[in-house]
């Protein structure tokens, strides 16, 4: 369908569409620039512009620490359900078995549990059992929230695959784990990639686990800056909020370029 | 014998997709497993390849019994109908992929791929990716990628059935050079008769998971074992008659076009029981008729350059006759014309019921 945007109703719609994008944006534009300004407070638009913001949050050891933390957390999270995650949809794609849309349901259900309930009942469990500590413990409670993001990104996916190429692969030689290791990931690759940024992002940004579960002496980036906002409102704060915009922008970047299903 | 398929069936609960198949295929020998869908040609490809477990009988190859292997283990060389070509491996690397498997040294291998390559007219592609290649390029390299490794059988799953009809018939005879120079055993699943009998040395007509027939061309198209052969391959008029007469192995029988004299074996055909004749559409003579002497009058003439059909509708009963002539043998014939037919008892192929 394509719509005259000069008619009333493009005119209508095109307007529509500029607001709800300002309105999802500008806060963006707002985070990443209010800092630039040269006050010990955050205004907007910034008055005299300097980077002396942006430099007092690289230099602060809590936020430099935090956020090495934070990217060690992602980082194991987006490799353990990513390689779970993608054996899940294998399964689910591959194999017919008695409960199999259950398992599906199952797999995806941690979507519509609140995150506070699972914090609260990691951290009772964890305590009890004294399995796992420090940051193998959180990034264990982050895998249990992102593994059905990478299912759901990659179900479709797997889905879509055409099960001659590995029919195909066998045929030439190859033993089933051949044909999947040089055939089926391969191909659903961009699937692949997709899923890992999606859990590392998730991971990164995520509060609520982090809150109940990190070890006090080593906070996430996410729980540094909330305990930062509660304490008072200092520029520098919102610097490392406008330096996580720039990080997501990258990953995003690099999903696109090496993600992206291309036809 | 090169390949022994003995007695092979699949039953999956209680339908039966394939029953009791077998054949033997000689070494350089081609043998199309020709049926409509459903017939189970594919499934019986499917279970020489491996993919599909055989529920009872064996294939052997080579004097190799095939039937507990996994693909992988069987050497067998298969063009998949939708090609099947690696999306993210360039034509160099699909051809290749066989032989990486099997361990062939990098150089022989360079070799044997860029031979492939020239073989299969691919020049000038081999770093491109499948999605880049036409329809009939991408059919070439499937081909290139299963002959590469120089199988113990060459299979093809309806090779040629996403090629436009030009291209069809010219990519078949020069698969079928091709396999002849390789000496290469195959066996190919088409539902296209006209591709079977152009390319196969021998074919098996398949019908509800069985073998109605295996034979040549000539043989299945000129003695059709059954009504559904008769039916299947070609254009068939089917006339039912009745046996006048039978002395010793000859019958006389009466049929809507007249009366003919025919040999026979067996017991359904004595005196008094109702068969069917079929005859050939180029085999039915067809005059111009006065209007009273005439046995029907022509419904339609479809005229198609090389040829024409005519659609006779006999005068007793509503049975209508396709005759085909040539194309510039139409002379007094026209629609509504009254006509006599004629067929000769040696055209006639004749079934019990």
């Amino acid at each position: 369908m394509t719509i005259d945007l000069k008619s009333p109703f493009g005119a209508l719609l095109l307007a529509l569409t500029i607001i709800a994008f300002c309105y999802l944006l500008l806060p963006i534009l707002v985070i990443v620039v209010a800092p630039l300004g040269s006050t010990g407070y955050l205004s907007f638009p910034p008055q005299s512009l300097t980077l002396k913001w942006y430099q007092a949050a690289l230099n602060d050891t809590r936020y430099v620490g935090s956020f090495l933390t934070s990217l060690k957390v992602a980082t194991i999270t987006a490799i353990v359900s990513t390689v779970i995650g993608i054996l899940a949809a294998h399964g689910l794609t591959r194999y017919e078995f008695r409960g199999r849309k259950f398992i599906e349901a199952l797999f995806l259900s941690p979507l519509i549990l609140p995150t506070l309930v699972l914090a609260v009942g990691l951290s009772i469990f964890f305590s009890r059992t004294g399995l796992l500590t420090g940051t193998a413990r959180l990034a264990a409670s982050h895998v249990i929230v992102c593994t059905p993001y990478v299912i759901r990104v990659s179900l479709p996916v797997f889905q879509r695959f055409d099960r001659t190429l590995e029919e195909a692969a066998q045929n030439l030689g190859a033993t089933p784990l051949q044909s999947f290791l040089m055939v089926l990931l391969p191909v659903v690759r961009p699937a692949i990639i997709a899923g890992a940024v999606m859990a590392f992002i998730t991971s990164f940004d995520e509060v609520v686990l982090a809150l109940f579960l990190a070890e006090p002496s080593a906070p996430t980036l996410p729980v540094t800056i909330y305990s930062a906002v509660q304490l008072g409102f200092d520029p520098s704060v919102a610097a490392v909020s406008g330096l996580l915009v720039l990080l997501t922008m990258a990953l995003m970047v690099i999903y696109h370029i090496f993600g992206a299903v291309r036809d | 014998m090169e390949i022994v398929i003995e007695n092979l069936a699949k039953v999956y609960g209680n339908a039966h997709a394939v029953r009791d198949f077998s054949v033997t295929i000689a070494k350089g020998e081609m043998v199309a497993l020709l049926g409509p869908s459903g017939c189970g040609k594919t499934t019986t490809l499917r279970m020489v390849a491996g993919f599909i477990k055989p529920s009872a009988g064996r294939i052997v190859v080579r004097g190799r019994d095939l039937t507990g292997l996994p693909p992988h283990k069987r050497d067998t060389g298969l063009v998949f109908q939708n090609y099947a070509l690696f999306p993210h491996l360039t034509v160099a690397e699909n051809i290749a992929f066989g032989l990486r498997r099997r361990g062939v040294p990098a150089a022989e291998r360079d070799t044997r791929v860029a031979n492939m390559i020239a073989t299969m007219q691919l020049t000038g592609l081999a770093d491109r990716l499948p999605r880049q290649l036409s329809g009939g390029q991408q059919q070439r390299v499937a081909v290139a990628r299963a002959l590469v490794i120089n199988p113990s059988i060459l299979l093809l799953d309806e090779p040629f059935s996403n090629l436009d009809a030009k291209l069809r018939e010219s990519t078949g005879l020069e698969l079928r050079r091709i396999q002849r120079e390789l000496g290469l055993t195959s066996i190919f699943v088409t539902h296209d008769q006209n591709e079977a009998m152009a390319i196969a040395d021998r074919i098996a007509v398949m019908n509800g998971g069985a073998v109605e027939q295996i034979g040549s061309a000539v043989d299945i198209y000129e003695r059709p074992r059954t009504r559904f052969v008769a039916d299947f391959i070609g254009s068939a008029n089917f006339l039912s008659a009745t046996v006048e007469a039978r002395d010793g192995n000859v019958v006389t029988l009466r049929h809507g076009l007249g009366v003919s004299v025919l040999p026979v074996e067996g017991q359904a055909f004595d005196k008094g029981r109702s068969v069917t004749l079929m005859v050939r559409p180029e085999c039915v003579a067809i005059h111009p008729a006065a209007a009273e002497a005439g046995l029907g009058t022509i419904e339609t003439i479809s005229y198609q350059g090389s040829s024409a059909h005519i659609f006779v509708k006999l005068r007793d009963g509503d049975r209508t006759m396709l005759v085909e002539r040539h194309g510039r043998e139409l002379a007094g014939l026209e629609v509504g014309k009254t006509v006599d037919l004629n067929v000769k008892a040696q055209d006639l192929t004749l079934f019990a019921a």
